[in-house]
């Protein structure tokens, strides 16, 4: 295509009604298009580029910096253009790579051909999507699986999977001419990632490019007029404007990164044709990640604690990895209550409360058979025969059949008040006294509060163990009075994950294997998750189950009474679990990892960031991370936690999903020797630190340390691409290739 | 799994994801580690496997006694190797922690609880002696050295584990940072343990372990599989009287805490007295007590069996370390005990 279109940079320092934020309309040669855009307010200060693109095609923009309260005004022209339709819209943007529409397109109607001076003559095919129309505007999503979030520009005229609309005019000397028979060709062009192509500065082997690479078979066009000729060709005739409209659907195995540009070729009823290729569109995959942050300080409660108590009970320990790592008088703390397993999700809910007094650690004693026995008549009063509940205490547990009640009030040696009306009804029962949910002989915590619950809180009540507090209700330490602020969570920068800003897809890992990540916001009304010690087993996939939102429960089919397992939890396909936790060990100096991948049960997947223990590894000698940058270390670990959901080095590599020894495939070095790391090296994201090469610490020189671990510090998340006897082989075409929507 | 590890020692690897990957063992992965030093340790270990003729397909409860005859204090390390030699089989070795990419460690010594910390290196003073566990963890989801399907079919295994220095701070072994009182890696005693070739329904049952995992079955992490979770299902509707039973009740703990459950424990204790993980059945049945018919009083008789077990592997699963000092109070707080 040969478009000529010429915009002069006039920007208006004007305020523009807010209403208006696009006009366009025909200057009085009848060819030239005037248009004005941007001007009007903006709440996000960020959004300070306007952009106005002519027929989808992005010709420029005007750009201020940050902050800006205003959107960018432009007030431009485009000339030359061909007779007949034109669509101006626009947009501004931020360096994030965040897209607002300013107003509605404008139609336009361009009466008079291009004059002379403009020289288009003869055919011309103009198409809508061309090598000037913003990538992300041609890209095709195979699926878009969570609601609110739109297609790209083009996919968004049919907003369907897997489909985009595409388009051209045949033009004849200036002038939108219908009546031309065209031949549309698929074309199959070769892959532009640096990756596969190379380029300047990457001097690791790489395949090369080369057309006819896609991975998934050719997609196939439909549409009104559309006649399939067999051959990868199409047929058609121009209507109203030299208008043809197609459908380019993928096929269900296409991958991610195949690309494809259509070929067209118009006959003129006059005999005279015209040849054009459209700008490549390219197939992408779309995933949602929900990302968790957890409260730095707390702890699970141990035992129930029911409304009406004053008081709860948790294990006796650290409540967090580093700093202040235990509760104290008049700390203010707030307890959280998830669903309980299977239940629907929702809001968890939470109670602010102060300690009232110092903590009061205790050991546990095994229940006893209480003196005399009680009658119980459904209802929260117990009267006892030969009891003496006067050497009881308010907060002891009495277990009367199956029922285990909390105290609340004792009146005299037979009359005491239970927490909660007994089940049933009886008279002269035995009963025991003592707390069954506590370990005997272990020690354990009661926080005394300064008002009674009103809610109740308590133990998860399918798990057996009462060793095993992971499921339980937790209480959290605060650090002010009116509720949790950013201090009170762990939290990471998922930059390396999702899009990065306009014009540097390659820059992240997913993007340059096509694969677009949106992060989730968070849930109204979820609070962080409480502060866990999660290692990788099945409590830590429940305890994700639990907390985070996008988990369902399903109950699971069963003959069996007790229905075993009973449910599992599933996560939409394309949607994908990230929890910013605490460590792996509560004692954080023996934690031994910046994440894990959650996999213990079957069909659930999450990531985990143990970003406590990098807050702590950076400031130790001890470790590889020792004085590099908690965040930067944690952002390209998120990247590459996420990067094990996908699985796709272990096929190849073993090693539980990670490569050796390979470098990035934009490292300026190769893989190295021990030694002091050379210059430009870049390990690939998922490099195997255990079986890389050594280097001597350089804070201190007589111990060796995993090169790979220290350079996390670099922050780099490129991918390693290899010849293998297999063939090419890198996590990009793997998650490439990953059949469309991932599940778990 | 740890797969962005730090350390050697801390790895947390899924078993699903050690069975996925069983398949395709590269070279530099379940590397046997070469002591650093010579083994010059006085440390006596004695390996005991208190159940010597056991199914396959399942774990089964180890604990070491160690003692210190001499009367200098000596560091024992706590990163054990577990040396195999099956009959008619080539040697092997299970190596623990290496790196990111191998199972960790397991506890051999927990700081409080077998869910918590562990200890890494203990120092034995002067004739001091300890009991080292390895229990069956809950819903079998170890002692990982299980998770190596080597140890799981019929046939005679001699068993035993070499204590090493477990490095708090590299992945990277050095004798720079060995302490003056670690003395070398001690190696237990062998133990023979048999597993038998299932007769009746246990073959069948062992056969359908085979089917399902395409002959890969793995002793432990059985919810963690397809495979597991089918044959968990299958033993208790259909194989009940298959001596795999209590393992299968053991596998699937979780939500089994109603009256059925507890009921479904004690039928199981009568009918399987003397399986290896009676004990364990004991400990589920008094965790289930109170749903059951006799509450509170069976729960408090449950309670006295199993505080009368001998077992180390079943009293540090429900007692924790019973050997630890009383704690002092610390600043802040007001202490009961």
């Amino acid at each position: 295509m040969r478009r000529l279109a010429l915009f002069i940079a006039l920007t208006a320092i004007a305020a523009f009604p807010a209403f208006a934020q696009l006009s366009a309309q025909i200057g009085l040669d009848g060819n030239t298009i005037n248009y004005t855009a941007g001007g009007g307010s903006t709440t996000d200060t960020t959004l300070c580029v306007t952009n106005v693109l002519l027929d989808g095609q992005l010709f420029g923009g005007v750009g201020n910096a940050a902050p800006c309260t205003r959107y960018p005004q432009t007030i431009n022209a485009f000339y030359c253009n061909s007779a007949g339709t034109h669509v101006i819209s626009a947009y501004a943007g931020n360096s994030q790579g965040k897209r607002v529409q300013l107003g509605p397109d404008v139609t336009v109607i361009v009466t008079s051909p291009p004059p002379a001076g403009c020289n288009i003559r003869d055919g011309q095919i103009e198409f809508g999507i061309t090598d000037y129309t913003p990538e992300e505007d041609r890209r095709v999503l195979q699926s878009n699986l969570h609601t609110g979030y739109p297609y790209p520009h083009y996919q968004a005229l049919l907003a369907k999977d897997a489909v985009i609309l595409m388009s051209l005019r045949t033009v004849l000397d200036g002038v939108q001419t219908p009546g031309a028979t065209v031949t549309l060709s698929l074309i199959d062009p070769p892959d532009p990632s640096p990756y596969i192509k190379g380029g300047s500065g990457i001097v690791q082997p790489v395949p090369g490019q080369r057309a006819n690479d896609n991975a998934g078979p050719l997609p196939i066009l439909t549409g009104t007029g559309i006649t399939d000729n067999g051959n990868r060709t199409y047929s058609a005739t121009s209507g109203a404007n030299g208008f043809v409209e197609w459908s380019l659907e993928l096929d269900p195995a296409a991958r991610a990164g195949d690309n494809y540009q259509i070929l067209a070729q118009a006959t003129f009823p006059d005999g005279r044709i015209a040849g054009g290729l459209s700008g490549a569109v390219t197939v992408w995959k779309r995933l949602f990640v929900e990302k968790k942050q957890m409260f730095r300080r707390g702890a699970p409660l141990a035992t129930d604690a029911p409304v009406g108590l004053k008081s709860i009970v948790i294990p006796d320990g650290k409540i967090a990895s580093t700093g202040i790592t235990a509760f104290a008088k008049n700390d203010y703390v707030m307890l959280l209550h998830a669903p309980t397993w299977g239940t629907t999700k929702g809001s968890s809910s939470r109670g602010v409360y102060q300690i009232a007094l110092n903590p009061a650690r205790f050991r546990a004693t095994a229940p006893t058979n209480g003196t005399g026995t009680v009658t119980t008549v459904g209802t929260t009063a117990i009267v006892g025969s030969g009891s003496r509940f006067t050497r009881l205490k308010v907060v002891d547990v009495l277990t009367i059949g199956a029922d285990v009640r909390f105290i609340l009030g004792i009146t005299d040696d037979t009359h005491l008040t239970v927490d909660r009306a007994t089940t049933s009804s009886g008279i002269q029962q035995a009963y025991t006294v003592g707390d069954p949910n506590l370990v005997a002989g272990t020690y354990y915590v009661r926080l005394t509060l300064n008002r009674a619950l009103t809610e109740r809180y308590g133990r998860e009540p399918l798990v057996r163990q009462n060793t095993i507090l992971t499921l339980n209700d937790a209480v959290i330490r605060l650090t002010t009075t009116g509720g949790y602020g950013t201090a009170d969570y762990y939290d990471v920068d998922t930059t390396a994950i999702t899009m990065p800003p306009l014009g540097s897809q390659f820059a992240n890992p997913f993007s340059a294997a096509y694969t677009e990540y949106i992060v989730l916001p968070t849930q109204a009304g979820s609070t962080p998750a409480p502060r866990m010690v999660l290692t990788n087993s099945k409590l830590a996939q429940q305890f994700i189950d639990k907390w985070l939102y996008l988990p369902v429960p399903r109950a699971v089919p069963s003959t069996d009474p007790d229905q075993l397992e009973s449910y599992r939890y599933d996560t939409a396909p394309n949607h994908q679990l990230l929890l910013v936790g605490d460590a792996d060990d509560a004692d954080v100096t023996k934690g031994g990892s910046n994440g894990f991948l959650s996999a213990a049960i079957i069909g659930e997947r999450a990531s985990v960031l143990n970003r406590g223990f990098v807050e702590w590894a950076v400031t130790s000698q001890t470790t590889s991370i020792y004085q590099a940058s908690a965040d930067t270390v944690l952002r390209r670990t998120a990247a590459h936690e996420i990067t094990h959901q996908w699985w796709v080095n272990n096929a190849v590599f073993g090693n539980l999903d990670h490569c050796h020894p390979e470098v990035a495939y934009d490292s300026a070095t190769p893989y190295p020797a021990a030694g002091t790391p050379p210059a430009g090296l870049r390990f690939c994201l998922m490099s195997s630190p255990s079986a890389g090469p050594t280097m001597p610490a350089p804070w201190n020189s007589s111990v060796l340390i995993p090169m790979v671990e220290y350079k996390y510090r670099d922050g780099f998340t490129s991918y390693h691409i290899t010849q293998l006897p297999a063939g090419w082989n890198s996590e990009y075409l793997g998650i490439r290739r990953t059949l469309d929507p991932w599940k778990p | 799994m740890s797969m962005e590890g730090l350390k050697m020692n801390m790895h947390r690897i899924t078993l699903l994801l050690a069975a996925l990957s069983a398949s395709v063992v590269p070279a530099f992965a379940q590397r046997p580690r070469g002591p650093l030093i010579p083994p010059a340790s006085p440390i006596e270990a004695k390996l005991v496997i208190p159940d010597t003729k056991v199914l396959p397909g399942v774990p089964f409860e180890m604990w070491i006694d160690v003692r210190n005859p001499s009367d200098a204090s000596v560091c024992l390390g706590l990163a054990a190797d577990m040396i195999v030699r099956p009959d008619g089989g080539e040697p092997f070795t299970i190596s623990r922690g290496g790196g990111e990419e191998e199972l960790p460690y397991p506890t051999l010594l927990p700081e409080s609880d077998p869910e918590g910390s562990a200890v890494w290196n203990v120092v034995l003073h002067p004739h001091e002696s300890k009991t080292l566990t390895l229990p069956l963890l809950r819903d079998l989801e170890g002692p990982n050295y299980f998770a190596d399907e080597r140890l799981s079919r019929p046939g005679r295994y001699t068993i035993a584990l070499r204590l090493d220095y477990r490095f708090a701070a590299y992945q990277i072994p050095q004798k720079s940072l060995l302490p003056p009182e670690f003395l070398g890696p001690v190696t237990t005693n062998e133990v023979t343990v048999e597993r038998i070739t299932p007769t009746g329904t246990d073959a069948i049952v062992w056969q359908r372990m085979q089917e399902l995992s395409g002959g890969h079955w793995m002793p432990i992490g059985w919810m963690s599989s397809t495979a597991g979770q089918t044959i968990i299902r299958e033993i208790i509707a259909k194989y009940a009287d298959s001596n795999y039973y209590p393992y299968a009740l053991l596998a699937a703990s979780f939500g089994a805490v109603d009256e059925r459950a507890n009921n479904r424990l004690l039928d199981a204790m009568k009918r399987f007295p003397n399986s290896p993980v009676r004990e364990l059945l004991q400990v589920g049945a008094w965790q289930t007590a109170i749903s059951g018919k006799k509450g509170p009083q069976a729960h408090l008789d449950h309670f006295e069996k199993v505080k009368a077990s001998k077992r180390p592997t079943t009293r540090i699963l429900v007692f924790g370390r019973e050997d630890l000092p009383k704690q002092s109070c610390p600043p802040g707080y007001d202490c009961e005990d």
